[in-house]
Protein backbone atom coordinates (compact mmCIF):
# COMPACT_ATOMS: atom_id res chain seq x y z
CA UNK A 1 0.00 0.00 0.00
CA UNK A 2 1.73 3.52 -0.90
CA UNK A 3 0.82 6.63 1.14
CA UNK A 4 0.97 10.63 0.50
CA UNK A 5 0.94 13.28 2.90
CA UNK A 6 -1.78 15.22 3.02
CA UNK A 7 -3.70 18.20 4.96
CA UNK A 8 -7.44 18.16 6.21
CA UNK A 9 -9.00 20.02 8.97
CA UNK A 10 -10.02 20.31 12.20
CA UNK A 11 -13.36 21.02 12.24
CA UNK A 12 -13.17 22.63 15.97
CA UNK A 13 -10.45 24.99 15.71
CA UNK A 14 -10.05 25.11 11.71
CA UNK A 15 -6.36 24.08 11.89
CA UNK A 16 -5.13 21.99 9.14
CA UNK A 17 -3.89 18.72 10.64
CA UNK A 18 -1.46 16.43 8.59
CA UNK A 19 -2.75 12.75 7.82
CA UNK A 20 -2.04 10.46 5.05
CA UNK A 21 -3.72 9.50 1.80
CA UNK A 22 -3.48 5.59 0.83
CA UNK A 23 -3.98 4.68 -2.91
CA UNK A 24 -4.02 0.74 -2.75
CA UNK A 25 -6.13 0.34 0.10
CA UNK A 26 -6.69 -4.13 1.04
CA UNK A 27 -9.79 -5.98 1.71
CA UNK A 28 -8.59 -5.79 5.15
CA UNK A 29 -8.26 -1.71 5.49
CA UNK A 30 -11.84 -1.59 4.38
CA UNK A 31 -13.07 -4.46 7.52
CA UNK A 32 -10.76 -2.09 9.75
CA UNK A 33 -12.99 0.99 8.47
CA UNK A 34 -16.20 -0.99 8.84
CA UNK A 35 -15.44 -2.81 12.20
CA UNK A 36 -15.18 1.09 13.43
CA UNK A 37 -17.84 3.07 11.38
CA UNK A 38 -20.75 0.89 11.22
CA UNK A 39 -21.44 1.03 15.23
CA UNK A 40 -21.00 4.75 14.86
CA UNK A 41 -23.15 5.08 11.99
CA UNK A 42 -26.00 2.82 13.61
CA UNK A 43 -26.00 4.61 17.47
CA UNK A 44 -26.35 8.40 15.33
CA UNK A 45 -29.38 6.64 13.29
CA UNK A 46 -30.82 5.11 16.84
CA UNK A 47 -30.24 8.67 18.22
CA UNK A 48 -31.66 10.36 15.45
CA UNK A 49 -34.65 8.20 15.21
CA UNK A 50 -35.35 9.06 19.41
CA UNK A 51 -35.11 12.45 18.58
CA UNK A 52 -38.19 12.23 16.02
CA UNK A 53 -36.35 12.38 12.70
CA UNK A 54 -37.97 10.49 9.91
CA UNK A 55 -37.06 7.14 8.46
CA UNK A 56 -37.38 9.44 5.29
CA UNK A 57 -34.94 11.67 6.09
CA UNK A 58 -32.25 9.75 7.91
CA UNK A 59 -28.55 10.07 5.89
CA UNK A 60 -29.11 8.22 2.75
CA UNK A 61 -25.97 6.08 3.36
CA UNK A 62 -26.28 4.72 6.27
CA UNK A 63 -26.82 1.26 5.27
CA UNK A 64 -23.28 1.44 3.83
CA UNK A 65 -20.94 -1.24 4.40
CA UNK A 66 -17.38 -1.09 2.62
CA UNK A 67 -16.89 -4.56 4.07
CA UNK A 68 -19.46 -5.74 1.67
CA UNK A 69 -17.65 -3.78 -1.71
CA UNK A 70 -14.16 -5.71 -0.80
CA UNK A 71 -14.47 -8.16 -3.04
CA UNK A 72 -14.25 -5.57 -5.80
CA UNK A 73 -10.68 -4.60 -5.02
CA UNK A 74 -9.24 -7.85 -6.87
CA UNK A 75 -10.20 -6.27 -10.10
CA UNK A 76 -7.53 -4.47 -11.62
CA UNK A 77 -9.93 -1.72 -12.89
CA UNK A 78 -10.27 -0.85 -9.24
CA UNK A 79 -9.11 1.69 -6.89
CA UNK A 80 -8.98 1.99 -3.16
CA UNK A 81 -8.36 5.02 -1.37
CA UNK A 82 -8.64 6.42 2.04
CA UNK A 83 -7.62 9.20 4.01
CA UNK A 84 -6.11 8.22 7.34
CA UNK A 85 -5.33 9.95 10.43
CA UNK A 86 -5.39 9.85 14.29
CA UNK A 87 -5.20 6.24 14.30
CA UNK A 88 -8.96 5.53 11.88
CA UNK A 89 -9.74 5.88 8.52
CA UNK A 90 -11.21 9.15 7.73
CA UNK A 91 -12.67 8.94 4.34
CA UNK A 92 -12.46 5.97 1.83
CA UNK A 93 -12.72 6.01 -2.16
CA UNK A 94 -13.67 3.23 -4.53
CA UNK A 95 -12.88 4.07 -7.94
CA UNK A 96 -13.22 1.99 -11.70
CA UNK A 97 -11.77 2.82 -14.73
CA UNK A 98 -13.55 0.68 -17.22
CA UNK A 99 -17.27 0.35 -17.67
CA UNK A 100 -17.79 4.37 -17.97
CA UNK A 101 -17.56 6.58 -20.27
CA UNK A 102 -17.77 10.61 -20.27
CA UNK A 103 -21.55 12.25 -20.82
CA UNK A 104 -20.54 15.84 -21.28
CA UNK A 105 -20.80 16.64 -24.48
CA UNK A 106 -17.12 17.89 -25.45
CA UNK A 107 -15.48 14.52 -23.64
CA UNK A 108 -18.72 12.55 -24.60
CA UNK A 109 -17.75 8.54 -25.11
CA UNK A 110 -14.08 9.26 -23.43
CA UNK A 111 -12.82 7.06 -20.40
CA UNK A 112 -13.19 8.28 -17.18
CA UNK A 113 -12.54 7.58 -13.78
CA UNK A 114 -16.19 6.67 -12.02
CA UNK A 115 -16.26 6.82 -8.48
CA UNK A 116 -18.02 4.38 -7.01
CA UNK A 117 -18.37 5.10 -3.73
CA UNK A 118 -16.81 8.23 -1.46
CA UNK A 119 -17.46 8.35 2.27
CA UNK A 120 -16.40 10.79 4.85
CA UNK A 121 -16.08 8.83 8.29
CA UNK A 122 -19.40 9.20 10.28
CA UNK A 123 -18.34 11.82 12.88
CA UNK A 124 -16.75 13.82 10.17
CA UNK A 125 -20.44 13.91 8.57
CA UNK A 126 -22.78 16.47 9.64
CA UNK A 127 -25.73 14.74 8.82
CA UNK A 128 -24.10 11.85 11.41
CA UNK A 129 -22.66 14.26 14.17
CA UNK A 130 -24.09 17.63 14.59
CA UNK A 131 -20.20 18.96 15.48
CA UNK A 132 -17.75 16.67 13.12
CA UNK A 133 -14.61 16.00 13.68
CA UNK A 134 -12.33 16.63 10.50
CA UNK A 135 -13.60 18.61 7.16
CA UNK A 136 -11.99 18.42 3.47
CA UNK A 137 -11.59 14.77 3.71
CA UNK A 138 -14.19 14.24 0.52
CA UNK A 139 -12.34 16.99 -1.50
CA UNK A 140 -8.94 15.31 -0.80
CA UNK A 141 -10.23 11.91 -2.04
CA UNK A 142 -11.99 13.89 -4.92
CA UNK A 143 -8.60 15.22 -5.29
CA UNK A 144 -7.17 11.79 -5.63
CA UNK A 145 -9.70 10.93 -8.30
CA UNK A 146 -8.78 13.61 -10.76
CA UNK A 147 -4.76 12.44 -9.68
CA UNK A 148 -5.69 8.75 -10.68
CA UNK A 149 -7.85 10.16 -13.90
CA UNK A 150 -4.50 11.92 -14.92
CA UNK A 151 -1.96 9.38 -14.51
CA UNK A 152 -4.23 6.80 -16.28
CA UNK A 153 -3.96 9.26 -19.24
CA UNK A 154 -8.22 10.51 -19.03
CA UNK A 155 -7.21 14.14 -18.43
CA UNK A 156 -8.87 14.57 -15.28
CA UNK A 157 -12.24 13.41 -16.37
CA UNK A 158 -14.07 12.13 -13.18
CA UNK A 159 -18.09 10.95 -13.37
CA UNK A 160 -20.00 9.41 -10.32
CA UNK A 161 -23.30 9.27 -8.87
CA UNK A 162 -24.20 11.55 -6.14
CA UNK A 163 -26.48 10.67 -2.92
CA UNK A 164 -29.49 13.14 -4.02
CA UNK A 165 -29.03 15.60 -1.06
CA UNK A 166 -28.90 19.06 -1.74
CA UNK A 167 -25.66 19.08 0.82
CA UNK A 168 -24.35 16.10 -1.24
CA UNK A 169 -25.26 17.62 -4.69
CA UNK A 170 -23.65 21.01 -3.40
CA UNK A 171 -20.51 19.67 -2.74
CA UNK A 172 -19.80 18.63 -5.99
CA UNK A 173 -21.42 21.53 -8.03
CA UNK A 174 -18.50 23.74 -5.60
CA UNK A 175 -15.87 22.00 -6.78
CA UNK A 176 -16.86 22.24 -10.94
CA UNK A 177 -18.47 19.38 -11.42
CA UNK A 178 -21.46 19.65 -13.87
CA UNK A 179 -25.01 17.82 -12.76
CA UNK A 180 -26.70 16.37 -16.13
CA UNK A 181 -29.70 14.77 -13.80
CA UNK A 182 -30.95 11.92 -11.99
CA UNK A 183 -29.90 8.41 -14.22
CA UNK A 184 -32.81 6.40 -14.17
CA UNK A 185 -30.37 3.59 -14.95
CA UNK A 186 -29.43 4.46 -11.57
CA UNK A 187 -32.17 4.60 -9.43
CA UNK A 188 -32.62 8.42 -10.75
CA UNK A 189 -29.49 9.31 -8.66
CA UNK A 190 -27.92 12.51 -10.43
CA UNK A 191 -24.42 11.64 -12.45
CA UNK A 192 -22.54 13.99 -11.96
CA UNK A 193 -19.57 14.77 -14.00
CA UNK A 194 -15.86 16.90 -14.22
CA UNK A 195 -15.07 18.50 -17.27
CA UNK A 196 -11.29 17.77 -17.85
CA UNK A 197 -10.65 22.07 -17.54
CA UNK A 198 -12.78 22.04 -14.45
CA UNK A 199 -10.76 19.11 -13.10
CA UNK A 200 -7.59 20.60 -13.53
CA UNK A 201 -8.60 24.09 -12.14
CA UNK A 202 -9.77 22.12 -8.72
CA UNK A 203 -6.52 20.20 -8.45
CA UNK A 204 -5.16 23.91 -8.78
CA UNK A 205 -7.01 25.23 -5.98
CA UNK A 206 -5.98 22.59 -3.26
CA UNK A 207 -2.34 22.80 -4.19
CA UNK B 1 6.94 -8.72 -23.07
CA UNK B 2 6.76 -8.80 -26.51
CA UNK B 3 3.06 -8.13 -28.01
CA UNK B 4 2.71 -9.68 -31.59
CA UNK B 5 -0.30 -8.20 -33.46
CA UNK B 6 -1.61 -8.30 -37.24
CA UNK B 7 -1.40 -5.45 -39.00
CA UNK B 8 -5.71 -5.28 -38.67
CA UNK B 9 -4.96 -5.60 -35.10
CA UNK B 10 -2.49 -3.23 -34.90
CA UNK B 11 -4.73 -0.70 -36.87
CA UNK B 12 -8.09 -1.12 -34.77
CA UNK B 13 -5.55 -0.35 -31.77
CA UNK B 14 -4.22 2.75 -33.01
CA UNK B 15 -8.00 3.88 -33.78
CA UNK B 16 -9.04 3.05 -30.60
CA UNK B 17 -6.20 5.14 -29.23
CA UNK B 18 -7.06 7.97 -31.10
CA UNK B 19 -10.86 7.39 -30.73
CA UNK B 20 -10.61 7.43 -26.83
CA UNK B 21 -7.60 10.20 -26.69
CA UNK B 22 -5.04 7.27 -24.80
CA UNK B 23 -1.65 5.58 -26.14
CA UNK B 24 -1.79 2.07 -27.23
CA UNK B 25 -0.52 0.91 -24.15
CA UNK B 26 -3.18 2.44 -21.82
CA UNK B 27 -5.91 0.57 -24.33
CA UNK B 28 -4.67 -2.47 -23.38
CA UNK B 29 -4.73 -2.19 -20.11
CA UNK B 30 -8.59 -1.00 -20.28
CA UNK B 31 -9.43 -3.83 -22.55
CA UNK B 32 -7.46 -6.68 -20.16
CA UNK B 33 -9.58 -4.94 -17.34
CA UNK B 34 -12.30 -5.04 -18.83
CA UNK B 35 -12.07 -8.82 -20.08
CA UNK B 36 -11.23 -9.23 -16.11
CA UNK B 37 -14.50 -7.80 -14.81
CA UNK B 38 -16.35 -9.01 -17.53
CA UNK B 39 -15.28 -12.28 -16.50
CA UNK B 40 -15.61 -12.27 -13.22
CA UNK B 41 -19.05 -11.57 -13.49
CA UNK B 42 -19.83 -14.50 -15.70
CA UNK B 43 -18.06 -16.53 -13.32
CA UNK B 44 -20.45 -14.87 -11.13
CA UNK B 45 -23.66 -16.35 -13.20
CA UNK B 46 -24.47 -12.92 -14.22
CA UNK B 47 -25.21 -12.24 -17.94
CA UNK B 48 -23.69 -9.73 -20.61
CA UNK B 49 -26.71 -7.69 -22.94
CA UNK B 50 -26.26 -5.21 -25.80
CA UNK B 51 -29.33 -3.16 -25.60
CA UNK B 52 -30.24 -0.52 -28.34
CA UNK B 53 -33.20 1.86 -26.75
CA UNK B 54 -34.09 2.99 -30.20
CA UNK B 55 -34.26 -0.05 -32.16
CA UNK B 56 -36.00 -1.58 -29.12
CA UNK B 57 -33.18 -4.72 -29.40
CA UNK B 58 -30.97 -6.49 -26.40
CA UNK B 59 -28.61 -8.98 -27.49
CA UNK B 60 -27.06 -11.27 -25.51
CA UNK B 61 -23.21 -11.04 -25.26
CA UNK B 62 -21.30 -14.49 -24.72
CA UNK B 63 -17.79 -13.95 -24.18
CA UNK B 64 -15.19 -16.71 -24.65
Amino acid sequence: MSRSPVEIVECQSRRPIAAWLHDELGALDLLDAEIVWMPQRLKAVARMLRAGVAEADLPQHRHWNWWDKAYELKMLATGGFGIHCDGQWQGLMMTTTVGHAARLKPQLGKPLVYVKYLESAPWNVKAFAPNPTYGAVGTRLLEAAVRLSLAEGFAGRVGLHALPNPQTERFYQRRGLIGLGPDSDMDNLPYYEFPAAAAMAFLNEGE
Amino acid sequence: MTLNLTQHEMEVLEELARKKELNKTAVLRQALRLYQVVDEKLSRGERLFFEDDVAKKKAEVFVL
